[in-house]
């Protein structure tokens, strides 16, 4: 049953794909690809309560066999972390085609390269191995980059598009590089990507505890490209803006959580964070600077945007701060409340993305000033886009304050500082969304000239979009009031790996007091 | 099963809102009508439940992670319960007297159900025991806030009084979330019941040790050399942080200085709105917040002595305010803000019950006057300026009478219940000994007594000064009611120090009142009364101006120069480093590298001899050099 439902959420788009490239109506069958996917997801997400209790017996095989990086394994399974992000994933997706529309000849090829980035992003979340993971990201981002060329707003799309391109592909491939190290520290024989062999083989007596420092630094660096830290960031407010609306939602809302996602896995489940060599005292305080400039700089430079769409980019960047906080302070409550607020979070920014584009239609560009009041004309966007900005701005009651709460309970302890900055952080994204929100829907004085100049082009909003935002809506609400279903199952993922990592440490350091081993100089190290 | 009888407190209203934003959109009529419906719930569940005495519920978990809960506890004692009766009672009164004030308004949805959405909250603040639960609550209070304060959202000024009355409300939740963090890392528990049971053992434990080592949660199996944790701390220190975190929530909410600035404004909302949410209820949850907390802010002195200072700054400040206003809202609004100063001065002088009996009679007495208030407005066809009513006490006799039992409570005449509360605070501070604070008071009282007697008598008294006037809109009964059965408890709610005894249950035991307090408090009173109707007895405008105090001493003004421009200045600056330093420079030099890298790569393959043959020869020249060497 479990693999039944588990091969339609990625089996649904696959076979859409091959529809739609068969003749099959397009919009049709991306819709139905994506809304069996997201039945399926829930489904899932039923069936395996959350996550917590895995797919049973989950298929797997070797896919590759490679000296540099061992045996790739090829196959899909959940638990508490990446269950709710698949869930964020095929929700999203399934919005983002109802959500969009693209011209007859070339409907074909905007849903199929659409599908795939949405099936390149659930099978990244739910692979088991690391390195198919990072395959599977790439399937997702080669399309985005197609999308927004080929579909996008703007005149600068296409040197946008390269620009994305080139920060992502490069990130990636530090990020790659990163990970190839990493498996090098495991011996030939045994070598291999698979995460829970991964963590098997920490467990028992050798570990990884010694990861070099520039292992560390490179996976940071490559994957942090991919989530937009500070400063590698400038891919993303024109990338998102120009974006069709239905790839914003996926890449802002989804993709983009891939890098916090797999660093997520790998702090927190195979290098441990607190016995490496040199990074507390040097790449920690470096990059909890950085992740505070994303939170500080980046939230007011939301404040000075004048267009929607980029200050909505800005502002999804400065959430990757709370992340990045969250994995730095290394707490199983802080990185359990990664995984809720990532979904939130998610949702929130993929919700605002699709209104936004819903609002081109009042100003083509989305500045602030021409969208002055105009939004009033229209009754069920002012109610849902209230809802996912109060969800941004970390209201209770919406899914993203339950990350945001535990996540500051979690951290502050261990990083005082940040934490602090991060509920500054809080009071600046209600000035940056409030005041955005009055310009776009309060103000009268826009009101006349969208009577004026609107109504030639003004149509009523169709039931795609209505049902659309319902579901992002309700999504919000009853996850904002059941946050349980979600953060149960994620924590106790997250603390059996700390306590597997930390077994495994704990035994090294046993080992080492009693003469020879790995450890032995780390725990001199340490001890003076 | 049976369902406790509880539950419906908190369901009732957020079924109603739901319904409202939801279901009955269309049909305003509806949403009034089932808006109305859950508040008499509410407050049948409350008489219910206290008279039957009912147990409160089992708890419901809403977030619970290993080490960390929030959960949804109910804590019924006397603090609550007498709040409850507050919140449902002036709630549902409220609710009767907007059917008449909004009858005519075309998006009664939004309205009703924003009342609901607050009751919601505001009961959910009452009866939390977990703090994590109450900031849950504090942030849906301050939405519904927003909403009800942005209802008539097309005026600018509305909107813009919205955003602020939201982000002055955020900035103290700031501290206030800081503060709850706080407590969380020393104490490793978010509930109050539980706080209180530790917190005996905890300071008895520090007793002549003055740090605290903290070790931060979750560590368990990691080896002992690696535990994070703290330098040790001057547990004194840490208690005064916790403390002023913890009042930062409630100097947002009770809009306290230097926070006070929103609630003028948010009389830009509806006026019954201003009666229950800006006057009588959630700006008093700030007063209720640090009543509840008390035990955790007395670890603290010098916190309680902060705190006294800036009630009492605020209520003379504000009381100073109100004195020059012209606008019936906004004397009440400073009013208001007077008062709760009082109420926290009251807290800050150790006495926290008596501030909750400031704050039970000010939320009736303060109630009846904004209704009222708003019954002159309607009656005047939304006119709000004072210079321009004059002797309506012939044309609304009910709202006159009502009125003046208001104005009496709150000026502290003898024998009407706001003399007793207001009292209760004067002999807290001289007992405590804080003679300055005294003072502070008693001329607070001085000048609320003043603001109060020269409001009745410009608006009731002398000659109608405008022709709205003459031919008052008709005030039905669901408007007038309410007033009357305000003014009762506004009358008695004193009498036989029934609500300290509430609050404090058998073991109470009250000040002894010094000769020195009722002289203070009726000399205010008598005083103040006396210098209002010897200045504006018969005048048909202001006789006299000061402009300092008129435009609130330049607060906002200065506010919007520095902290308002500051911020842009700030964002223009950094967004400088995102615009300039990143994208700019750091990109643009990456790009030119990339570029001169494809330059010479393709100066390399450019196909022309000469510079093959130049590279050929250099490589023969290396080569040489390699083997000569």
């Amino acid at each position: 049953m479990d693999q039944f439902i588990l091969w339609t959420v990625l089996g649904a788009p696959l076979l859409g794909v091959f529809l739609i490239l068969l003749g099959a109506p397009a919009r049709l069958l991306a819709l139905l690809a994506t809304g069996s996917a997201l039945l399926a997801g829930l489904a899932l997400f039923v069936v395996t309560s959350g996550g917590s209790r895995g797919i049973v017996d989950a298929w797997k095989t070797t896919w590759v066999q490679m000296p540099l990086v061992g045996r790739v394994d090829f196959g899909f399974d959940v638990d508490g972390v990446s269950m709710p992000l698949v869930l964020l994933s095929v929700l999203v997706a399934f919005v983002a085609v109802l959500f969009t529309r693209c011209e007859k000849p070339r409907e074909a090829e905007f849903f199929v390269l659409l599908l795939l980035t949405s099936l390149g992003a659930t099978a990244a979340f739910a692979s088991v191995d690391v390195i198919s993971m990072f395959v599977f990201h790439e399937v997702a981002l080669i399309p985005t980059f197609i999308l927004i060329g080929r579909y996008g707003h703007g005149f600068s799309r296409a040197s946008v598009a390269l620009r994305m391109t080139v920060y992502l592909v490069l990130g990636s491939l530090i990020g790659l590089v990163g990970l190839i190290g990493l498996l090098q520290l495991m011996p030939p024989d045994v070598r291999t990507s698979n995460f829970s062999a991964l963590q098997e083989y920490i467990q028992a007596d050798v570990g990884l505890q010694n990861v070099p420092f520039w292992i560390f630094s490179t996976l940071f660096l490559g994957f942090g490209v991919l989530f937009g830290l500070f400063p590698f960031y400038s891919w993303a407010p024109n990338g998102y803006a120009s974006a069709p609306a239905g790839v914003a939602m996926i890449h802002a809302g989804v993709l983009k959580n891939f890098g916090v996602f797999i660093l997520l896995k790998l702090i927190g489940g195979v290098i441990p964070l607190a016995y490496l060599e040199g990074v507390q005292e040097t790449i920690l305080p470096l990059l909890s600077v950085l992740a505070g400039c994303n939170i500080l700089i980046l939230g007011l430079a939301a404040l000075r945007q004048e267009r929607l769409d980029l200050m909505l980019g800005y502002l999804s960047l400065m959430h990757m701060g709370y992340l990045v906080l969250g994995i730095l302070a290394d707490t199983g409550t802080s990185q359990t409340a990664v995984v809720m607020l990532m979904f939130g979070h998610g949702l929130a920014t993929a919700a605002l993305f699709g209104y936004a584009d819903r609002l081109r239609k009042f100003s083509a560009n989305l500045r602030l000033d021409e969208l002055e009041g105009t939004g009033v004309k229209e009754h069920s966007l002012i109610f849902v886009f209230g809802l996912a900005l109060m969800a941004s701005l970390g209201l209770p009651g919406l899914a993203p304050f339950a990350g945001e709460i535990s996540l500051l309970m979690g951290s502050f302890a261990k990083m005082p500082i940040l934490t602090a900055v991060a509920v500054v952080g809080i009071l600046i994204s209600a000035i940056v969304l409030l005041r955005a929100f009055r310009k776009i829907f309060q103000l009268g004085g826009g009101l006349v000239r969208s009577e004026l100049s609107v109504s030639a082009t003004y149509s009523q909003p169709e039931i795609g979009f209505r049902l659309g935002s319902l579901i992002l809506s309700a999504a919000l609400v009853l996850w904002g009031i059941l946050p349980n279903t979600l953060l149960k199952p994620a924590s106790e993922t997250v603390e059996n790996q700390i306590r597997v990592l930390n077994a495994g440490v704990g035994r090294n350091l046993d080992l080492a007091k009693q003469g020879g081993s790995l450890a032995k100089a780390l725990v001199e190290d340490k001890s003076k | 099963m049976p369902v406790n009888i509880w539950w419906i407190l908190i369901l009732a209203p957020l079924v109603s809102a739901s319904l409202c934003a939801l279901v009955l959109r269309r049909w305003g009529t509806a949403c009034a009508g089932v808006s109305v419906g859950s508040a008499v719930l509410c407050f049948l569940v409350v008489l219910w439940g206290l008279a039957s005495g009912a147990q409160a519920p089992a708890q419901w978990d809403w977030l619970s992670l290993p080490g960390l809960e929030i959960a949804l506890e109910m804590r019924l004692d006397g603090l609550a319960t007498l709040m409850l009766v507050v919140v449902t009672g002036i709630g549902l009164l409220v609710h009767v007297f907007s059917l008449g004030y909004m009858a005519e308004d075309d998006a009664k949805w939004r309205y009703f159900g924003g009342l609901s959405l607050f009751m919601f909250s505001m009961t959910g603040i009452v009866v939390s025991d977990n703090l994590g639960m109450i900031f849950v609550f504090w942030e849906l209070v301050g939405v519904s806030s927003y909403l009800l304060i942005g209802h008539w959202f097309r005026k600018p000024a509305a909107s813009a009084a919205a955003n602020k009355a939201f982000l002055a409300n955020r900035i103290g939740d700031v501290g206030f979330l800081l503060g709850i963090i706080g407590v969380y890392v020393v104490f490793n528990t978010l509930s109050i019941s539980e706080l209180k049971a530790i917190l005996p053992e905890f300071t008895e434990k520090m007793g002549e040790q003055q740090t605290l080592v903290m070790e931060s949660q979750k560590q368990e199996g990691v080896a002992e050399q690696f535990k994070v944790s703290f330098p040790p701390v001057d547990v004194n220190f840490l208690f005064l942080l916790i403390a002023l975190g913890l009042f930062c929530g409630a100097v947002g909410k009770s809009a306290q200085f230097p926070l006070h600035v929103w609630l003028p404004d948010a009389m830009e909302g509806p006026t019954p709105v201003s009666a229950l949410i800006h006057a009588a209820t959630m700006v008093a949850a700030g007063v209720y917040l640090l009543a509840r907390v008390f035990f955790v802010l007395a670890l603290s002195a010098e916190a309680l002595v902060f705190i006294a200072w800036i009630g009492a700054g605020t209520a003379v400040l504000a009381a100073l305010m109100a004195t020059q206003q012209s606008d019936i809202k906004r004397v009440l609004a400073y009013s208001t803000l007077s008062q709760l100063g009082m109420m926290v001065m009251a807290v800050g002088v150790a006495d926290p019950k008596s501030a909750m009996f400031h704050l039970t009679t000010h939320a009736f007495f303060k109630a009846l006057l904004f209704l009222g208030a708003g019954a002159v407005i309607h009656a005047l066809h939304h006119e709000q300026n004072i210079w321009k009513m004059g002797g309506l006490a012939r044309k609304l006799p009910v709202v006159f009478i009502t009125f003046l039992i208001g104005t009496l409570a709150l000026a502290g005449c003898p024998g009407l219940s706001g003399f007793f509360s207001k009292d209760a605070i004067f002999a807290a501070a001289q007992e405590r000994g804080e003679m300055v604070l005294f003072w502070l008071a008693a001329f607070t009282a001085l000048l609320t007594a003043f603001y109060m007697v020269r409001l009745v008598i410009v608006v009731f008294l002398g000659e109608a000064r405008d022709e709205h006037v003459d031919h008052p809109h008709k005030l039905g009964w669901v408007m007038l009611g309410p007033l009357i059965l305000l003014a009762l408890p506004s009358l008695a709610a004193g009498y036989g120090e029934l609500i300290p005894k509430w609050l404090a249950g058998d073991n109470y035991e009250y000040h002894k009142h010094d000769i020195l307090v009722y002289v203070a408090s009726i000399g205010a009173f008598v005083l103040g009364s006396a210098g209002a109707i010897v200045l504006y007895y018969g005048k048909i405008k202001e006789p006299l101006t000061v402009s300092l105090l008129r435009d609130r001493f330049y607060i906002d003004e200065f506010y919007d120069r520095t902290f308002v421009r500051g911020i842009d200045v700030t964002a223009a600056l950094l967004s400088g480093v995102d615009r300039w330093l990143v994208r700019g420079a750091a990109v643009r030099s990456v790009t030119f590298l990339v570029a001169a890298v494809g330059h010479f790569c393709r100066f390399l393959v450019s196909g022309s001899v000469q510079v093959y043959v130049f590279f050929m020869a250099l490589g023969l020249l290396v080569l040489l050099l390699w083997n000569l060497l």
